[in-house]
């Protein structure tokens, strides 16, 4: 009989008892904020690494692919069409994909599309025709009129000539008039 | 209870694995990361060594041309030697005129390999290695008396380019079409048998002066061109030519001949040379010669600033010759001799 009533107290005593619950909430404590700054780790190093995986995608996609653009302007002839400056472009694609000329320049001036002349996706292999704006067909034969109004190309002069890509690539040529 | 039970029950050092766990995930994700980056940069430089190699072709090709030639008849022959290290495929072929007038300009007239119909070229394809490789040129009459350029556009995106007729080569004999020339100072003299002619009697079409009949009045011409990028030639009046044949001692022995004026046509219709209406030969472009570079000039005169023909009078004699040009040349008189023309008159061998 005294030893359930021994065994009853103890119990009791235990129960009542308030020791310990300071490190229990420690390490609640801790585990708590370990737990939330592993999330934090975790959620930075995902959005990161998304982040760092999409802009070094790009660039690597792009660069390949602006890489792969080979132009060959093969002639450039000057001359005078209804009493304007033309100048009539070949360009050659010569890469392995298509690109896009969106832009030329003449010594230093800018003729872009879609002011001067649309822009013109040239296939692998092929000829570019360049042609002005609005004119609807390419000028004859097989090729492009840029015309431009500046002082008539002297003969013997040289003329820069500078075909820019969609993607960037820039090829510079010098022709003599 | 089992030692297996009190382990499965056991909590101690649970923090340490998930903890490991953790670490091992960002330490994952990171090699991920580096893996894809490694695999983006391999297939970028993959990009770039191929489109180096292709660049290394384009920049190892070696298109020499050697002549451009028309028999009667055509097609033009574009004679090339491919002294790269690779094969060479022409993709087009531009002829530009480059005189004011006639036909190629001011755009220029296209070819491209069949199946084209009219006009087009053939082969294209000009193995490693070839030497004297000829191409067709089909549907264009370049024999009119104009100048042209003819380019030939790689697949590579190469060009290489000469002119028809063809400038400056020296010894290049093909098909009977070959030129000669002399270069002397800013003047280069041709010696083909197109470019070294003479008339007789009243002829208004020259022919080749390496064989003329003997004593015959001839008037001579020949074809020069200016050079020099800079300045303008002017020929003067005692530009001439003296001939010595060959065995022959005293009367006959020499002949003589001055320059006439540049509407002189044969012995019947001649005038004399007067700097009111000069042989003006134009500085040379980038690209040599332009048209106006290149002059006819007539001899027979008999003395500076006279009209006449010249005679040789030795039949079946070669005739050593010599020419002296004398001119105006950047604000300077000048002058030099070209040495060692050879030509017969009524050799027997003349129509071999």
């Amino acid at each position: 009989m005294s030893l359930v009533k021994w065994a009853r107290k103890t119990v009791d005593r235990n129960r009542r008892s308030r020791k310990a619950i300071s490190t229990i909430m420690a390490n609640l404590t801790m585990l708590i904020i370990v737990v939330s700054l592993s999330s934090l780790l975790f959620v930075w190093a995902v959005s990161s690494f998304g982040a760092y995986q999409g802009g070094a995608g790009y660039w690597f996609s792009s660069r390949s692919l602006a890489n792969q653009e080979r132009m060959s302007v093969e002639g450039v002839y000057f001359y005078n069409c209804n009493s304007l400056n033309c100048a009539l472009i070949y360009v050659r694609n010569v890469g392995t994909i298509p690109f896009t000329i969106v832009s030329v320049y003449i010594n230093s001036t800018l003729y872009n599309s879609p002011g001067q002349f649309p822009a013109l996706q040239v296939n692998v292999s092929q000829v570019a025709p360049i042609c002005p704006a609005g004119s609807g067909s390419c000028g004859i034969p097989n090729g492009g009129i840029i015309r431009f109004l500046q002082p008539s190309p002297g003969a013997g002069d040289t003329q820069t000539v500078t075909i820019a890509t969609q993607r960037g690539t820039v090829i510079t040529t010098t022709w003599v008039s | 209870m089992t030692v297996y039970r009190r382990l499965a029950r056991s909590k101690k050092g649970m923090s340490t694995i998930f903890g490991g766990l953790f670490f091992v995930i960002i330490i994952l994700m990171g090699f991920n990361v580096m893996l894809w980056g490694f695999i983006q940069y391999d297939a970028y430089n993959h990009v770039i060594t191929s489109m180096s190699q292709r660049d290394q072709q384009a920049v190892s090709e070696n298109l020499i041309p050697i002549n451009a030639t028309y028999p009667t008849g055509g097609p033009l022959s574009v004679i090339v030697n491919n002294l790269g290290g690779s094969s060479v495929s022409i993709a087009t072929i531009y002829i530009w005129n480059t005189n004011t007038t006639g036909q190629c300009r001011p755009t220029p007239c296209i070819f491209n390999p069949p199946p084209q119909l009219s006009t087009y070229f053939t082969p294209a394809n000009i193995p490693a290695g070839a030497v004297n490789f000829v191409i067709h040129v089909v549907g264009i009459n370049v024999k009119d008396g104009n100048s042209y350029r003819i380019s030939l556009a790689t697949t590579r995106g190469r060009e290489f380019n000469l002119y028809y007729p063809w400038r400056f080569s020296s010894l290049i004999v093909n098909g009977g079409g070959g030129n000669f020339v002399t270069n002397i100072g800013p003047l280069a003299v041709y010696f083909d048998t197109k470019s070294f002619n003479y008339t007789s009697g009243s002829q208004t079409t020259s022919q080749s002066a390496f064989c003329m009949p003997a004593s015959t009045a001839v008037v001579l011409y020949i074809r020069l061109a200016n050079t020099d990028p800079t300045y303008n030639v002017t020929l003067l009046s005692q530009t001439g030519l003296q001939a010595q044949a060959y065995g022959v001692n005293g009367f006959g022995q020499f002949a003589h001949a001055w320059i006439l004026a540049p509407n002189s046509i044969n012995p019947s219709t001649n005038f004399a040379y007067s700097l009111s209406s000069p042989y003006l030969l134009q500085h040379a472009g980038p690209n040599g010669p332009v048209p106006a570079s290149f002059a006819v000039v007539k001899i027979g005169g008999g003395g500076p600033n006279t009209a006449g023909a010249v005679s040789f009078g030795n039949s079946n004699v070669s005739w050593i010759t010599f020419i002296g040009f004398y001119y105006f040349y950047n604000g300077q008189v000048q002058g030099q001799t070209i040495p060692f023309m050879d030509f017969v008159t009524s050799a027997p061998n003349c129509n071999t």
